[in-house]
């Protein structure tokens, strides 16, 4: 549906975005991470043909960005880090303005504004001004706006940026429900553990290259070598320290507590299995043997250097 | 086709800026007032300029109604400077509210063409201007009502007021995409459109006074259609154009139409993304579009001129009053004229620095591409360009009319080509030899174009002054002067001071850049590193 295909920006001699490749599928919702300066929001700018990339180009249901924007335009809903919103109008009005935008019909507009109230959890605020809003309402209404014309593609650059926990919780299941109703959403976010919860697929970016891409289980299982172990006995774990320090796929082991060892381990899922059988029939009071899983801020982490262009 | 008249319907009758724009407008308590307080002083000028008319049981009817007459060009030429100063401030606060505010990239970001946004902008800003028009109308019926002026004059001047208002808000898009304060791009509008004025005036200007009354002709002139603030002299009376009898007002909303059009697509190709193709596009369109334009207005115009009158001037062939070397004395200072813009610009196009270029600019300063993709370095030198084929339109024009020989032509295309590649290369020069900032390197290159043209003025002036007093002519002096080209009588002393001109600056860029890859290569060698 999207096919992102070797799209590149430079800005004179700096190069913004470098070359970046993948696909999204219809409901998927794909997080976007990167540090400040890497590159997201002008991929989303190149992707929402508000930038012209400098190479490659992004294909949106077959309709090209750099040829076909107008088309390209119609079928992705678009917002920014910042509201952008007009205050001295109404809410209905505003919805109205971006419906008559997307060529909604005047006959059709009504009920698709309701609609979309209805879906961001606005119709109480149909009639409010604008600049009545709060914080949280003001980034529902720009996401609403993005939906007046049923968009395939949602772009949403930092939408959690600047909310308080509730609506931030809020966002998130809205994002959730969007990307359940079969549309693709690219989410651009810092705060990486809610991306984990949502995304079915994240890419990370770092002074415009993408460094990894897919769904949070596979990046992590990939980019961590070894597997961590923390095992938790009723009892002391020096015995058990030393008496595994000799077997087989241990790298190192690590007293985390007096009843709690974790070990870097470098076998498969097979050979935990038996490790664990092992432990047991050796008669050690196991409580727990509990694979430690990297999430989204380890890999990103490990991915990244933190350096900037 | 039915695609594109369906554009056109939602750009200009189903915008929906206009009607967001609109709902904003209508809301507030300071727009009554400020409309009440307007017709208030209207009609109380009106009413102190009419109890000055009756008085004086001398003057006769015919008398009073000359001055209701005069009043009402009077009222119609403060009307325009009122419409010149609101219309460009109502597009800019439009057009860089949607900046400032940052909502111009979501409405970009919706399947809307520019000119949908920009289109929308000028009807939103239009609609203020129509009613301060609208509430002078009754003002202006007092005139009609008393004698004077008549109900026809009354629509013609509020058409081609409209007309005005438009062409003074197009002025301002193209200002008020590229600025970021509301403040700043008022002012730099105003300031275009004072220039914009002076140019009509100085290019049309003998045009409309070859055929005033004072010079036998009649009582208007096409030309003023193309002139702000002389809508009194573009109404009235028609002209012939291409055999027909077209009435003066349809030239003048014709004319006026082109140039919002020219300006419109300068803004469009301002604000369109850089590098996308759509903005070559817009360029080249709007190159072609003003050199089209200039070229046909004054094709039209000159015949018209020309034909007013057929009664003989001041002795000699006639132009409907003025000699035909009158007019051509016009047209050569009007042009010298409206060359002054680029070569004031000509240090902003050249002369930078070293640091800057190497900065910003790697691959040199101008390049056709940079131009044409939108690219900023490129904006400059698109103005300059589109400058340039606006004055060449009208140069050709006039060629090809009559009013100019070929020879004349050439000396100014000469001219044109050899003082710009001079001065053009001055500041290669300039830029080459400085390294410090960008203001030394303008102020160099300012002392070296002063000291070509002023430092030469005296010892000509003195040379010219002994010739006069002993042989009664000019002094051949005159001729290796800088400026003189364009009212050179002798061709291949024109020509050839146009060829000078060329070869001189040639050389002096291919120097200058000699210089500049040599101190980049020194920077970049290990011993400039290390220094």
């Amino acid at each position: 549906m999207l096919e992102v295909k070797g799209l590149g920006k430079d800005y004179g001699g700096f190069t913004a975005v470098k070359t970046l490749d993948f696909n999204l599928e219809p409901g998927e919702i794909f997080g976007f991470i990167g540090s400040n300066g890497a590159g997201k929001t002008t991929t989303i700018k190149m992707i929402a043909s508000l930038l012209e990339p400098t190479r490659g180009t992004a294909v949106l249901d077959g309709f090209d960005v750099r040829t076909q924007s107008i088309e390209v335009r119609r079928r992705l809903g678009y917002m920014p880090d910042f509201f952008g919103l007009y205050e001295d109008i109404k809410v209905w009005e505003y919805l109205d303005f971006f419906a008559s935008l997307y060529s909604v019909s005047a006959r059709e507009r009504p009920g698709v504004i309701d609609t979309v109230l209805e879906l961001t959890d606005l119709s109480v605020k149909k009639d409010s001004f604008v600049s009545e809003l709060s914080r949280g309402m003001q980034q529902r209404l720009c996401l609403a706006k993005c939906l007046v014309h049923d968009p395939q593609l949602l772009l949403l650059d930092e939408p959690a940026s600047g909310l308080d926990p509730r609506a931030r919780s809020e966002l998130k299941g809205l994002i959730a429900e969007l990307g359940a109703m079969g549309k693709t959403v690219i989410v651009s976010s810092h705060i990486l553990p809610e991306l984990a919860d949502f995304c079915t697929s994240v890419g990370i970016i770092e002074q415009g290259e993408l460094k990894a891409m897919g769904p949070v289980a596979e990046i992590s299982q990939a980019i961590v070598e070894e597997h961590v172990i923390e095992i938790r006995l009723l009892e002391s774990v020096d015995e058990l320290a030393e008496f595994l320090k000799e077997k087989p796929h241990i790298k190192g082991l690590e007293k985390t507590g007096p009843k709690t060892l974790q070990i870097e381990f470098e076998g498969g899922e097979a050979q935990q299995a038996e490790l664990l059988k092992y432990l047991i029939d050796t008669g050690y009071p196991v409580i727990e043997f509990i694979e430690r899983t990297a999430n989204l801020e380890d890999v990103f982490l490990k991915v990244t250097t933190g350096a900037v262009q | 086709m039915i695609a594109w008249l369906a554009e056109q319907r939602r750009v200009y009758f189903s915008n929906a800026g206009v009607m967001r724009d609109f709902r904003s407008q209508l809301r507030g308590k300071r727009a009554p007032l400020f409309w009440s307080l307007y017709l208030l002083i209207l009609t109380l000028l009106i009413l102190f300029q009419y109890s000055t008319l009756g008085t004086g049981s001398s003057r006769s009817v015919a008398e009073i109604q000359a001055n209701l007459y005069q009043l009402f060009t009077v009222f119609v030429t403060l009307l325009e400077v009122l419409v010149c100063l609101a219309a460009p401030v109502m597009v800019v606060a439009q057009i860089v509210g949607e900046y400032q505010r940052r909502s111009i990239e979501l409405v970009l970001s919706a399947p809307v063409s520019t000119k949908h946004f920009l289109v929308g902008k000028m009807i939103s800003g239009f609609r203020y201007v129509a009613i301060l028009l609208i509430l002078a109308l009754p003002c202006a019926a007092v005139t009609v009502t008393m004698g004077g002026a008549t109900w026809q004059e009354v629509l013609e001047i509020g058409l081609l007021l409209t007309l005005r208002s438009m062409v003074f808000m197009a002025i301002a898009v193209p200002i008020a995409v590229m600025s970021k304060s509301t403040v700043k791009a008022v002012m730099t509008s105003l300031g275009l459109i004072i220039l914009y004025t002076a140019l009509s005036y100085a290019v049309f200007g003998a045009l409309v006074l070859s055929t005033m009354s004072m010079f036998g002709g009649p009582e208007y002139s096409p030309a003023s259609g193309l002139m702000p603030f002389q809508t009194s002299s573009a109404i009235g009376g028609s002209f012939p154009i291409f055999g027909f009898d077209v009435p003066s007002w349809v030239w003048s909303i014709l004319a006026n139409l082109l140039i919002v059009k020219a300006f419109l697509l300068g803004g469009q190709a301002a604000m369109s993304r850089v590098g996308a193709g759509e903005i070559k596009m817009l360029r080249i369109g709007g190159l072609l579009f003003t050199g089209l334009m200039s070229w046909g207005l004054i094709r039209l115009l000159v015949p018209a001129v020309t034909t007013v009158t057929s009664s003989p001037g001041f002795g000699g062939p006639s132009y409907g009053g003025a000699t035909a070397v009158e007019i051509q004395q016009y047209v050569s200072a009007a042009f010298f004229v409206a060359l002054v813009p680029v070569f004031c610009s000509i240090s902003y196009l050249s002369s930078w620095n070293m640091r800057a270029e190497e900065k910003h600019y790697p691959d040199g300063l101008f390049s056709m591409r940079r131009m044409l993709s939108g690219h900023p370095s490129g904006g400059l030198p698109y103005l300059v360009c589109c400058w340039i084929a606006a004055v060449a339109g009208v140069e050709f024009g006039i060629f090809q009319a009559g009013a100019l020989s070929t020879f004349e032509i050439w000396i100014r295309f000469g001219y044109v080509l050899g003082v710009l590649v001079f001065l053009y290369s001055l500041g290669r020069l300039s830029s080459a030899l400085t390294k410090a900032d960008i203001s030394s390197a303008r102020k160099l290159h300012f002392g070296a174009i002063m000291m070509v043209t002023l430092l030469p003025l005296p010892v000509i002036l003195i040379m010219d002054a002994s010739s006069s007093y002993s042989s009664g002519q000019s002094s051949f002096a005159w001729n290796i002067y800088l400026f003189s080209s364009p009212f050179m009588e002798d061709i291949i002393v024109a020509l050839g001071q146009a060829t000078v001109l060329t070869v001189l600056g040639a050389a002096i860029i291919y120097i200058s850049e000699r210089i500049r890859s040599r101190k980049t290569l020194d920077s970049t060698s290990p011993i400039g590193e290390q220094a």
